[in-house]
C-alpha cells in the first residue's frame, strides 16, 4: 500500500515537472512575441474620459509618444502623475497616452486630482484588460512605453521612473 | 554500551552536538549575509545602478525601508535551512521507502545538514573574489556572479532574468553535494557510493528538477 501510494507520488511530481516546463516555455514565447509585436507601436481601441473612442488616429504621430499604463491606488504611479504635472511644459511636443482598466470615473478622479485633465498633451483612457494582456503580455504598474516619431520603441520602464529619464529619450 | 563500529562513525557519533551544529551553520550564513550586505554592497552602487530610472529621494527611502527590515532577513535564515534540509530529507526519504533501505529521516536530515556545508564555499568565494580580486564591480556583476556555474560562461547582461537561477544552480558545488549526500549514505547504509550517486540523483534529483522548474514558471509569471 505504502509502495503505491509512493508510486503516485512519483508519477504526480514527473506529470508536475512536464506540466510547468511546458507552461514555462510556452509563457517564454508568448514575452518573446510580444517583445518582438512592442517594438513597433501598437494599434489602440481604448475609451477616452468623455468615453468616445480614442485610437491611433487621435495622437498626432509626427511627435513621440510616451504610453503609461497605471492604477490610480499605486503610490509609484501617483509619484509618477504629480511629476509629470510639475513638469508638463516639458511635455509640450508630446503624446503622452495614459492608460488604465480602472472605471472611467476612478480615472476621471486621479486626472483632477493631479491635474492630469487639463493639459492637451495628456491623454487619459480605459483598456480593457483582456487588450492589455493581447498587446502588452501581463505587465505591473506603472509601466512605460517610450515611441518616436516613427513609432519604433526606443525605451521602456518597469516601475516608478523619474522625469529626466523619460526626457532623456525624447 | 555497544560501541558503534568505526565505519558508522561520522554520521552516529557526530562530534558536535547536531541542534549546535545547525545553529553554527546558521550564524555562519548570517554572517557571511551580513559581510556581503555591509561591504559588497554600497548606496553608491545602488545610485550607480538605479540613478538612471529612480530619482535620488526614491532610492534613497527603498535603502532606509530595506535598512529597517534587513533583520527579518537575517531572523528567517534558520527557517529557510530547516525547510530546506526537511524538503531534501523527504525527497531522499521517498527513496528509502521504494527501496526498503532501513535509516531513519533523523539521519537523513543529519546527512542533508552536514553537506549543506559545501555551499559555504562559494559564498566565501563571491566574499574573497570581489573584495579582493575584482574590485571594480557594480550590482549587476554581484548579482551575476556564482563560482563554477554555466552563468560563469555567459556575458551579463546576456541572460534573461528568468534563467540565472538555473544557470547558477547548475555548478561544481552542486555535484559535490550530491557526492556528500551520497558518501553519507553510503557511511549509514553500507551501499556504494555509486548505488547511492544513483539514489541521489533519483530522489534529491527529481526533487530539486522540480523545485528548479517551479522557480523558473514563476519567474517567468512573475517578470
Amino acid at each position: 500500500m505504502k509502495k503505491k501510494i509512493i508510486y503516485i507520488i512519483v508519477f504526480v511530481i514527473i506529470t508536475l515537472i512536464g506540466f510547468l516546463g511546458y507552461k514555462t516555455i510556452t509563457k517564454i514565447n508568448t514575452k518573446e512575441k510580444i517583445t518582438v509585436q512592442l517594438q513597433t507601436m501598437p494599434g489602440f481601441n481604448l475609451l477616452s474620459m468623455d468615453s468616445t473612442a480614442f485610437t491611433n488616429r487621435n495622437l498626432n504621430l509626427a511627435q513621440p509618444t510616451v504610453i503609461i499604463f497605471f492604477n490610480s491606488e499605486c503610490p509609484h504611479c501617483q509619484y509618477e502623475a504629480t511629476a509629470i504635472g510639475e513638469n508638463i511644459n516639458a511635455f509640450a511636443h508630446v503624446n503622452l497616452l495614459m492608460m488604465s482598466v480602472e472605471p472611467l470615473a476612478k480615472i476621471k478622479a486621479f486626472a483632477t486630482d493631479y491635474r492630469l485633465d487639463m493639459p492637451k498633451e495628456i491623454h487619459l483612457t480605459q483598456i480593457r484588460e483582456a487588450v492589455v494582456f493581447d498587446t502588452f503580455g501581463s505587465i505591473s504598474v506603472p509601466h512605460i512605453f517610450i515611441y518616436n516619431q516613427q513609432q519604433k520603441l526606443v525605451k521602456e520602464f518597469k516601475g516608478e521612473v523619474k522625469i529626466e529619464a523619460i526626457l532623456k529619450y525624447l | 554500551m555497544e560501541n558503534k563500529p568505526l565505519k558508522n562513525h561520522t554520521y552516529t557519533t557526530f562530534p558536535f552536538s547536531k541542534p549546535l551544529y545547525f545553529i553554527g551553520f546558521c550564524l555562519l550564513m548570517i554572517l557571511i549575509n551580513y559581510i556581503t550586505k555591509e561591504f559588497l554592497t554600497t548606496e553608491e552602487m545602488y545610485h550607480a545602478t538605479l540613478g538612471e530610472q529612480l530619482s535620488y529621494d526614491s532610492i534613497e527611502k527603498m535603502l532606509a525601508l530595506q535598512e529597517k527590515w534587513q533583520w527579518v532577513g537575517y531572523a528567517a535564515i534558520p527557517l529557510i535551512y530547516l525547510i530546506k534540509f526537511t524538503l531534501i530529507a523527504m525527497c531522499l526519504s521517498i527513496g528509502v521507502v521504494l527501496g526498503n533501505y532501513k535509516i531513519s529521516f533523523k539521519k537523513l536530515f543529519h546527512i542533508v545538514m552536514v553537506s549543506e556545508a559545501i555551499f559555504l564555499l562559494p559564498a566565501m568565494i563571491k566574499i574573497v573574489w570581489f573584495m579582493f580580486i575584482r574590485t571594480d564591480y557594480g550590482l549587476a556583476d554581484l548579482q551575476f556572479f556564482y563560482p563554477l556555474s554555466l552563468l560563469s560562461i555567459f556575458e551579463g547582461g546576456t541572460v534573461a532574468q528568468w534563467w540565472l537561477y538555473p544557470l547558477q544552480l547548475f555548478n561544481i558545488f552542486e555535484v559535490v553535494y550530491w557526492f556528500a549526500l551520497a558518501y553519507g549514505l553510503h557511511v549509514v547504509l553500507k551501499k556504494s557510493v555509486n548505488d547511492m550517486l544513483g539514489f541521489v540523483l533519483s530522489t534529491y534529483g527529481v526533487g530539486l528538477l522540480l523545485w528548479v522548474v517551479l522557480v523558473t514558471f514563476l519567474s517567468v509569471s512573475m517578470s
